[in-house]
């Protein structure tokens, strides 16, 4: 079974390691970094009008396999008071 | 093998007020004792049981799986809770119920169940205020996983598992054993392995909590109670009980 290593940018754009899992393969890896951002985008958003996170997957080589980013802002007209 | 004395007996003289001969009946109920490797089914959804069990040693979750074969851990129990035993009452069990150690459990028939209830109103009142607890902790679990954020939820949860591990006296000054896997965390936290491994890391920088092999040590119980948000009153333990 492949071992994936989960690297997260979080919004100042500071690396942490945050863990390696194994798992059947690479579609596995992409499951598990959406559901991850998806949790963190959710929580990130309580708090504040604008994130990015992004994931990078690498694998036992050290070879970055999959990247994932998501990002969110609001933008208003400047006629509406926000 | 009799009831004796054990953790729940501990927890029911706690939430009841029951008498010398209420606490020797249920003292010398029998018991069949028998061992699970970590990881065994005890029951499963839609088994129909004739008999509950005492967990002595060990810990234990309730599991669901999902339609698409995800899994979500609703409770986690540890030595002193009786997991089942709704279905005293309830006849098909809607939960399965696994090991996640080793454990050593106590079955008890409903036969023997039902006659201590009939003998003595008291022991049913007592009964059915555990299975009531055990209702307030499912409730607080769906406030925390439904609408705390990652942190504060497995804040909480420690929080939780460590008065709860205490009362029964599986703790060692702030530190405790908690044999989850990371997976076993998510799914009892409804997040991401990935996930957790970030909120813990959050949590240790923030000086609250290390988790490292299977073991919690809180570094700051008084602001851990605070990021988890967290009020134990739904534990209904011994007041004494509830300062770290």
């Amino acid at each position: 079974v492949p071992l994936f290593f989960f690297r997260l940018r979080d919004e100042r754009g500071i690396i942490h390691d945050v863990g390696q899992l194994e798992l059947s393969g690479l579609r596995a890896a992409a499951r598990e970094v959406s559901v991850t951002l998806g949790e963190m985008a959710k929580d990130q958003l309580r708090s504040s009008d604008d994130m990015e996170l992004a994931i990078e997957v690498h694998n036992e080589q050290n070879e970055l396999v999959l990247i994932a980013t998501v990002r969110f802002d609001i933008k208003t007209s400047g006629t509406v008071f926000y | 093998v009799s009831f004796g004395d054990n953790a729940f007996l501990r927890r029911l003289t706690v939430v009841s007020d029951l008498q010398a001969p209420d606490l020797e009946t249920i003292r010398t109920l029998p018991l069949s004792i028998r061992e699970f490797p970590a990881g065994s089914v005890i029951v499963r959804e839609g088994d129909r049981p004739r008999e509950s069990f005492l967990i002595l040693e060990g810990f234990v979750c309730a599991y669901k799986i999902t339609g698409e074969g995800r899994q979500q851990i609703p409770a986690l129990y540890v030595a002193g809770d009786v997991p089942d035993l709704h279905s005293l009452h309830l006849k098909v069990i809607d939960t399965g119920f696994r090991t996640i150690t080793p454990a050593r459990l106590g079955f008890s028939t409903h036969t023997d169940l039902n006659r201590i209830c009939e003998r003595s109103y008291a022991i049913t009142r007592a009964l059915w205020r555990i299975t009531l607890i055990d209702g307030a902790v499912f409730r607080e679990w769906e406030t925390n996983i439904g609408r705390r954020d990652a942190a504060t939820r497995l804040s909480h949860f420690v929080c939780e598992m460590y008065l709860r591990l205490r009362a029964v006296g599986l703790t060692d000054g702030l530190s405790f054993v908690l044999p989850l896997t990371q997976q076993d965390l998510g799914d009892a936290m409804g997040l991401s392995t990935v996930h957790v491994n970030r909120t813990l890391q959050t949590l240790r920088g923030e000086h609250l909590l290390r988790y490292e092999s299977g073991k919690i040590e809180i570094l700051d119980w008084n602001k851990l109670k605070v990021r988890g948000d967290f009020d134990p009153t739904y534990l209904h333990l011994d007041p004494r009980e509830l300062d770290g």
